[in-house]
């Protein structure tokens, strides 16, 4: 038994298996990131031990898959054994040792790195200064009070914070507690994603669509004012084109792209009384449908603020929907809590992206207990866009509540000097991205300024500083905006040995054999003179790769 | 003496295929011949174009290869080649372009090969000489009264989803690309159909002082001369017009060709006609290059050939003071140009391919073809040697990068593997895994080539000479390797169940340089992947990050080392390692163009259609090879192998 285990971790048929798998896998799993996205399939695919079918999966997907932990440890103890059983030290095995001995580096590097790396970022306008970095998909919910005498512990600037990790939230914990905090809190709900508009701009589009659909309502509400429309309409291309499309399904002996006066056809369908009627309605229906579209696209238009265009959007989709209709109401719009901020903003769950670059915007509704007590003080919406105007009193002291992007801490502050953004003449192709950053730790007494830029990284204090977006504020001659990829990885040596030794035992290997195989090449042909020209392999020997693993 | 055969086969072909292979001198402008006009000493004029200086000739080109997928013009599409339609060079296209738009409109430069995109816009479908039509190509005079039309079918065909467009949505969107391009030369040096734009510009220009006056005296409110006022905004405004395309509703992109001319900024920059003229109407003085231009189109319109090549030689002295950097540039590009290298060594490596094939007819009498066939991929090789070295000291950059430049490698180190293998084995086995993929590649190259400007400026991340040149190098020197090995297999296979050729002994040599290059493949694509993720260290802080480029790289490793371990254990004979080797030509076919056209990640491309159908015609041959290896041996005419 214990043999025949051996046997199979030892076994070279088990490695070749592996390496097929491991090529199948990699292309599945990339094929994957087409519907999954990058993060969400490599979570799928590579970080899990086996890959199961789902429901809602793409054709190809197979009922059941080896993941990618399954096979690198496969490959990893298959080494190993491997190893084990039949190291022998000579100098034609040397290179396979060390390409061996690399392979299993870098799987483990591969293994510590997933563990153990951290990726986080850093924003910052010009002129800002920052002492954290934050996460891009964890949040935490933090309670913060102005710090008073006990300023010892936890302390972020001149504030005291408590905070519970983001992980807790949609554990369905029944109540979030800390010693030193006189409420606890409670999760009544938690989104992923959702889009936050302000409730007034979301009143003012809804006025706004209702005004331009009464408007609609009256224009073609009597046949006289549409005869009087119809003259004008000629003049404009894309009003045109409805009205040609509305007289074509009319039937009125008219067809689009012909040329002639389709104006006068319009006029005759008007005229008769038995067709106006379907031919107005029809009218209104796609101008009314064409209005919808335009609002849902103001956030196209240059000189439109982005959140009134998104509260234009918003609207124009859930009247297109027909869950909001006739004059504004403020009722109609839900509130999700009682407290804060939560009656000025209008909160819409959405489901999450997945992909790369998608920002969710996650959300909770948590309500403030006594502690121990069963008074309740209110309910709070809270969201890492929403962070001020969330406060109450307890006990004659100030505390606010937010959700938020967690936060990690770093011992030393970056800020912001300048950014530079240049492009090649004439073109969009970025050439350079740089940010001039200040770097102050107090700890060392440390104060300059450094570059940072593609391909250029600040590696300084077990982090690592990316340059990674590029922007401006919105407000005019707004100041540069830098975002900085922050990268913790404690493993982030075992690669590069793993590389270098790989690449040290192939190149061994490789001209081994190249120089062996030359050399009897030579001795082969020299007896027959040089090489007839003709037929060549003629008593050659077997090349010696064979005898590079001892066969199982 | 029959030794020397071939050498002087290939010796009179390299002469053959290097004819006219030099910028053609310009024609004495007091001629009589035809064209007067110095075509080649306008095309060597610099400009910038995608955001790096480049000939006129490379601009004229370049916009030719994406309206008609040939670098000239020719002007009688209708008529046979014996029938000598007119042909123009791209720098005489461009000549029109420029100066003499109405002239210009009535050539048929556009190509447009779906029939409901002819139908759409009403074209004739067919070839007809009567109606000098060839059905392909149009002018865009037969395009312009249907530009509404096209319009509308464009937005419409914008809004469809990337991968769910049709053809015909497709044949659309560059169609509109390609008037875009056309649209934007147009406006390059002046407003279209300015006839006398040279005299406009000398009015206007001399109105500027009086028409500022003006307009300061109308912001403080003060009395002033409306007529003049608004005799400088209508100048601006055909300012502008070249600058944004109304009727496209889109910028114009035309090429700078004004070149730096304010002193007061640090870093001097080329700018646009259009731009100058705004600059000139805030008190700048006219650039030259602006004013050159206009008298080169009153000289080109008039016909006079003279005066043109005075003018042009009086602004390339005026550029050689201040941009002789430029100029030289620019100079060296059209010689590249006119060289077309990468074209002629296609030539030669179907030669060569011709002459081992009849070698490999009757091997035992035929060694003098052999020989000739690997004397000419030696000449193939020097030429398109020469043409990467050429292109690395435009570029000042390594061999690959970008997707065209890695084809025209992946076909130089096929070209050098399958010469070291020919050179061990002299069996005319290496001389054809150089030569027919050598030729493929080039093909590739060509149509990749159909797109645009292949010297495009790198994006910032890319932007660093080291890794392109050992990361993005080596890994290509992989994909190489692997295409070779899996030739090699196609061989096997294809004179094994086609021919009575394959017999013991080859199979054997077969199956020995298979494994032999995909042990240096091993090495290549292994050392490339892990710098590539050591590249990725560097600019982002992951080794790795599965993107999708990433994982095709690994992919080659992987399949790679599948091969060797499954030769080193026994566990798969002869036939079995060729089907693997056949599959790594899948493998890497697919990491070179597959990943490209999921439109994923960080070295996505775009969905490339045309490619996607290339390449699975190509994934369905691997697998019928396959299949045949996988057949009983008595089907086999080799039964030998």
């Amino acid at each position: 038994m214990v043999n025949r285990f051996w046997k199979f971790w030892t076994s070279l048929k088990l490695t070749v298996v592996l390496l097929g798998l491991c090529t199948l896998l990699v292309f599945l799993g990339t094929l994957a990131q087409v519907h999954e996205g990058l993060w969400e399939a490599q979570g799928r695919w590579f970080r899990s031990f086996w890959v199961w079918r789902r429901a809602g999966d793409v054709w190809w997907v197979p009922w059941c898959f080896p993941g990618g932990y399954t096979l690198g440890f496969g490959l990893l103890f298959n080494l190993i054994a491997a190893h084990l059983k039949r190291f022998r030290l000579s100098w034609n095995k040397v290179g396979i040792n060390l390409t061996h001995l690399g392979i299993i580096l870098l799987l483990v590097g591969q293994l510590l790195t997933d563990l153990l790396s951290r990726e986080s970022f850093l924003s910052f306008a010009e002129g800002e200064t920052r002492q954290y970095s934050e996460s891009h998909r964890e949040v935490e919910l933090v309670v913060a009070t102005p710090a008073g005498e006990a300023s010892a512990a936890g302390g972020e600037g001149r504030e005291r914070v408590f905070s519970f990790d983001g992980s807790r939230l949609f554990q369905g914990a029944p109540s979030l507690r800390h010693p030193e905090l006189p409420v606890e809190l409670r999760i009544l709900q938690y989104g992923e994603n959702a889009e936050v508009f302000s409730r007034a701009s979301v009143l003012e589009a809804w006025g706004r669509l209702t005004a331009a659909l009464v408007a609609l309502e009256a224009k073609y509400g009597s046949v006289e004012a549409v005869v009087a429309e119809a003259g004008e309409v000629a003049s404009n291309e894309g009003r045109a084109r409805v009205w040609k499309e509305a007289l074509q399904a009319a039937g009125g002996g008219f067809s689009v792209g012909a040329e002639g006066n389709w104006v006068d056809a319009a006029r005759q369908v008007l005229a008769d009384p038995k067709r106006e009627g379907v031919f107005r309605e029809d009218l209104k229906r796609r101008f009314r449908s064409q209005m919808l579209a335009a609002f849902g696209r103001a956030s196209q238009m240059e000189d439109m603020p982005s959140d009134q265009a998104r509260a234009m959007a918003y609207v124009a989709q859930e009247f297109q929907a027909g869950r909001l209709e006739g004059a504004p109401d403020a009722q109609k719009l839900p509130v999700l809590a009682s407290q804060g901020v939560a009656d000025k903003v209008l909160l819409v769950p959405k489901p999450a992206g997945r992909g790369m670059d998608d920002r969710n915007v996650p959300y909770a509704v948590v309500e403030v207990r006594e502690q121990g007590g069963q008074k309740s003080l209110g309910t709070w919406l809270v969201s890492p866009w929403l962070e001020v105007g969330q406060e109450w009193n307890t006990g004659g002291r100030s505390y606010r509540v937010a959700l938020r992007m967690r936060r990690y801490a770093q011992p030393f502050a970056l800020t912001l000097l300048k950014t530079t953004h240049e492009k090649y003449q004439g073109t969009n192709i970025p050439k350079n991205f740089q940010s001039r950053v200040l770097l102050e730790n107090p700890q060392t007494k440390e104060r300059r300024e450094v570059d940072i830029f593609m391909n250029n990284p600040l590696r300084y204090g077990g982090l690592t500083f990316y340059q990674s977006q590029m922007g401006r504020t919105e407000a005019k001659g707004g100041k540069g905006t830098s975002v900085l990829q922050v990268v913790r990885n404690p493993g982030w040596i075992t690669p590069y040995l793993g590389c270098a030794v790989v690449s040290l035992g192939m190149v061994w290997q490789f001209l081994f054999h190249l120089v062996g195989f030359l050399a009897r090449r030579s001795g082969a042909r020299s007896p027959s003179g040089g090489g007839s020209g003709t037929t060549a392999g003629a008593g050659e020997r077997e090349l010696p790769s064979g005898e590079g693993v001892p066969r199982t | 003496m029959k030794q020397r055969i071939p050498f002087l086969v290939a010796v009179v072909l390299a002469l053959c295929v290097f004819r006219g292979s030099s910028v053609p001198r310009d024609p004495d402008p007091r001629g009589q011949s035809g064209s007067r006009f110095p075509a080649s000493a306008f095309g060597r004029l610099p400009a910038v174009g995608g955001g790096r200086i480049q000939p006129l000739d490379s601009i004229a080109r370049n916009s030719l290869l994406q309206l008609r997928e040939k670098q000239r013009v020719n002007a009688e599409p209708w008529k046979s080649w014996w029938q000598r339609p007119r042909m123009l060079s791209a720098s005489e296209w461009l000549m029109h372009m420029f100066f003499a738009q109405k002239q210009a409109d009535a050539l048929p430069v556009l190509r447009i090969d779906h029939p409901d995109v002819k139908g759409l816009l009403e074209l004739p479908m067919h070839e007809d000489p009567e109606k000098k039509t060839d059905g392909k190509h149009f002018a865009w005079s037969q395009i312009q009264p249907k530009f509404d039309v096209l319009r509308e079918e464009t937005r419409r065909a914008w809004e469809v989803q990337e991968s769910a467009r049709s053809p015909y949505e497709r044949a659309v969107l560059k169609l509109w690309e390609g008037v875009a391009v056309y649209r934007s030369l147009q406006n390059a040096v002046q407003p279209p159909n300015a006839e006398r734009w040279e005299q406009e510009l000398r009015d206007w220009v001399a109105q500027v002082p009086a028409g500022r006056e003006a307009a300061k005296a109308q912001q403080a409110g003060q009395p002033f001369d409306q007529a003049v006022l608004e005799r400088l905004l209508v100048e601006l405004q055909r300012a502008e017009e070249m600058l944004r395309d109304e009727k496209m509703r889109r910028p114009n992109n035309p090429p700078l060709v004004v070149a730096p001319y304010r002193k007061s900024e640090a870093e001097l920059a080329w700018g646009k006609t259009g731009e100058a003229l705004f600059d000139v109407a805030r008190g700048a003085p006219l650039p030259v290059s602006v004013q050159a231009y206009a008298a080169m189109g009153t000289a080109f319109r008039a016909g006079d050939a003279v005066a043109f090549s005075s003018v042009l030689t009086g602004y390339q002295q005026h550029l050689t003071g201040v941009h002789a950097g430029e100029i030289r540039k620019a100079a060296s590009e059209q010689r590249f140009n006119h060289l077309e290298l990468f074209y002629r060594a296609l030539v030669l490596y179907v030669l060569s391919a011709i002459c081992v094939l009849v070698y490999m007819l009757a091997p035992e009498r035929l060694e003098a073809w052999r020989a000739s066939g690997v004397a000419i991929t030696g000449v193939a090789l020097v030429v398109h040697s020469a043409g990467l070295v050429y292109r690395m000291l435009l570029e000042g950059r390594p061999p690959v990068t970008n997707l065209y430049s890695s084809a025209v490698f992946i076909g130089w180190g096929a070209c050098v593997l399958g010469l070291l293998l020919e050179r061990v084995w002299r069996n005319g086995i290496g001389a054809m895994v150089s030569a027919v993929p050598g030729f493929l590649t080039l093909i590739i190259a060509h149509h990749l080539s159909l797109s645009g400007d292949t010297m495009e400026m790198m994006r910032a991340v890319l932007d660093t000479n080291f890794w392109l040149a050992t990361h993005v190098v080596v890994v290509t020197l992989g994909y190489s390797a692997t295409f070779v090995a899996g030739a090699l297999a196609m061989l096997y296979v294809l004179r094994g169940f086609f021919s009575a050729s394959l017999t013991g002994e080859t199979a054997a040599a077969l199956s020995k340089m298979v494994y032999g290059i995909l042990c240096f493949a091993t090495l290549f694509s292994f050392v490339g992947t892990v710098l590539g993720g050591i590249w990725a260290d560097q600019s982002w802080g992951r080794f790795w990050g599965w993107d999708a480029k990433e994982n095709g790289a690994l992919m080659i490793v992987l399949w790679n080392a599948t091969f060797l371990h499954a030769r080193w254990g026994g566990l798969f004979k002869e036939r079995g390692l060729m089907a693997l080797a056949l599959g790594g030509n899948i493998v890497t076919a697919w990491s070179w163009f597959g990943v490209n056209m999921l439109g994923i990640g960080l070295h996505s491309y775009g969905f490339m259609s045309a490619a996607f159908h290339w390449l699975m015609g190509f994934v369905g041959l691997q697998l019928a090879l396959i299949l045949l290896l996988l057949l009983p041996r008595r089907m086999w005419r080799s039964r030998a192998a």
